[in-house]
């Protein structure tokens, strides 16, 4: 370790025993020394240690003499600013150490690694050390300058409607949703095979494309071409069909009359087939499109096909980390994340009736982290597509159906109880 | 009840099992877990259990339905909890959804 940082490093534990301030820089730098995975290097980690749970224990930092009693090489020097000053010094020196050492590993490594390989993992760990280096944004209620800042941010981003997010389109949950699908919000489509999920995945993100947003859909179990199919008949209600176009039975004249009105002047729309790369997917790829692609909102289709960061081999434990994964994703990058979830079967369940969240596959962890959960169930015998709300940290609970027709992208509402 | 009625009602719970599910049962053998079931369930309820395990078709037979027929009966309280729920739920939707698009039409 440099002397420099070392000196840095002295300063920082001095000016938090003067100052008895550990609390304002634990979670940017103090939890990240004594966490090994952040990699941070540090001459007086065992010091952190004794420091960090005297404080546990006492609720207060301990005196220099009680430290120089355990760890007599600890310096007493004179510190003139807040800790907080050189909280931020030690972790500029250890984003700018830790940066050359990622790059300088790559560099080693692409000498007899595949390429996609060595991308992969200095995408990995250059998101590890972001998430060692961002600091968390809390949140002061009684500063009222701040909340009114606030509010004066949501209305400039609401649209002529009032609502902060996207809107669905779709009435009944637009009055229960006042904010839209807004950003930082994770929203799980969840239901049985072959119900509608992707469907109505695919009609949020038409919707949202409409309305001049740029979605960015995640496909991990159909091709890229097939997506698109399905999006144009969508996007189309009535213009399209889908078993047409899936057979490349198109007019270029009808496919450009199409671009024209529904695609021009609109923002791009990708898809990204995650499930043909020849890596396992995970969070850590999606953050990578998102940083690629700049979307207003993103769709992942499905969530049990995609690995955590950690790549965990266990489905439970995958499934636990990339809901808080995705969930943070969404608070990070200001996006709406909706990502579809498929259903554990039961044989005792009736598959006939919407799913809850309890049936969710692997996972109970996707219910805590969903601000707002939507069941997705076609009745094949009626056309109807119902969507029951299972959790809505926004609003109220609703409940609708779209009388849908997929082959040409056309719906309309309906209020029956499908049976 | 003496023995003769309970096993002329079971034999007509498992000719009834029967009609709903199409299943091939043992008729000489199979009637004697519907006399068990009718210690804890009513006629009412075990019928309502077997309406219920031939609408899911789940591809189990009658050994599973006898096995099985706790989960069933939670599973079918849970579902018809859920229907009358999902009943309010979508009236409340309703009614919010027109009180909305009067206020979204007033607005503009």
């Amino acid at each position: 370790m440099a002397t420099q940082t070392s000196e840095i490093e002295l300063k920082l534990l001095n000016s938090v025993l003067k100052n008895k301030d550990l609390a304002t820089v634990l979670p940017t730098v103090v939890d990240p020394i004594l966490k090994e995975s952040s990699k941070y290097e540090s001459d007086y980690e065992d010091v952190w240690t004794f420091v960090f749970g005297f404080y546990k224990k006492y609720r207060k930092e301990p005196e220099f003499d009680q430290v120089t009693e355990k760890f007599s090489f600890v310096k007493q020097i004179d510190t003139g600013d807040v800790s907080e000053y050189y909280a931020d010094m030690l972790k500029q020196a250890h984003v700018k150490r830790r940066t050359g050492q990622i790059m300088a590993g790559a560099s080693e490594e692409l000498k007899n690694k595949n390429p996609e390989y060595v991308l992969a993992m200095v995408q990995k760990k250059l998101i590890e050390l972001n998430r060692y280096t961002n600091n968390t944004a809390d949140l002061n209620i009684a500063d009222v300058d701040d909340a009114a800042d606030h509010y004066e941010a949501v209305r400039a981003m609401a649209g002529e409607d009032g609502t902060p997010g996207i809107p669905t389109g779709i009435d009944f949950i637009d009055a229960a949703l006042p904010t839209g699908l807004a950003a930082g919000k994770f929203i799980v489509l969840l239901g049985y095979p072959s119900r509608g999920k992707s469907w109505f995945a695919g009609l949020l993100a038409a919707q949202a494309h409409r309305l001049g947003h740029r979605p960015l859909y995640i496909s991990m179990e159909m091709g890229a071409p097939e997506v698109r199919d399905r999006m144009y008949t969508t996007i189309g209600q009535g213009l399209l069909n889908a078993s047409d176009l899936a057979r490349g039975e198109i007019s270029e004249e009808k496919l450009r009359t199409f671009g024209k009105e529904y695609l021009d002047a609109k923002p791009d729309f990708f898809i990204v087939p995650g499930g043909e790369s020849a890596m396992k997917f995970s969070s850590i790829d999606i953050q990578a499109k998102i940083d690629q692609y700049k979307p207003s909102i993103l769709f992942i289709d499905y969530m049990q096909m995609v690995y955590d960061a950690d790549e965990s081999s266990d489905l439970t434990t995958r499934m636990r980390q990339l809901s808080d994964e995705l969930k943070k994703l969404s608070m990070i990058n200001k996006i709406p994340v909706v990502a579809i979830s498929s259903i554990t079967p039961d044989k005792a369940m009736d598959p006939n009736s919407p799913p809850t969240f309890e049936m969710v596959a692997n996972s109970k962890a996707i219910w805590f982290y969903a601000d707002l959960g939507i069941a997705v169930h076609n009745h094949p015998e009626n056309g109807l597509t119902e969507l029951v709300c299972r959790k809505n940290r926004a609003g109220e609970m609703f409940a609708g159906n779209l009388q849908w027709d997929y082959g040409t992208g056309e719906w309309k509402v309906d209020y029956a109880l499908p049976v | 009840m003496t023995q003769q009625a309970e096993i002329k009602k079971a034999k007509t719970l498992l000719a009834y099992y029967v009609k709903k599910t199409g299943e091939r049962v043992n008729v000489t053998q199979d009637f004697w877990d519907f006399i068990e079931l009718g210690v804890v369930l009513t006629n009412k309820e075990i019928k309502g259990l077997i309406d219920y395990f031939a609408e899911i078709d789940n591809k189990q037979n009658i050994k599973w339905f006898f096995a099985n027929y706790t989960k069933l009966e939670d599973a079918k309280k849970t579902r018809d909890a859920d229907r009358e729920r999902r009943k309010e739920i979508l009236r409340e939707s309703q009614e919010r959804t027109a009180e909305w698009q009067r206020k979204h039409q007033k607005s503009n």
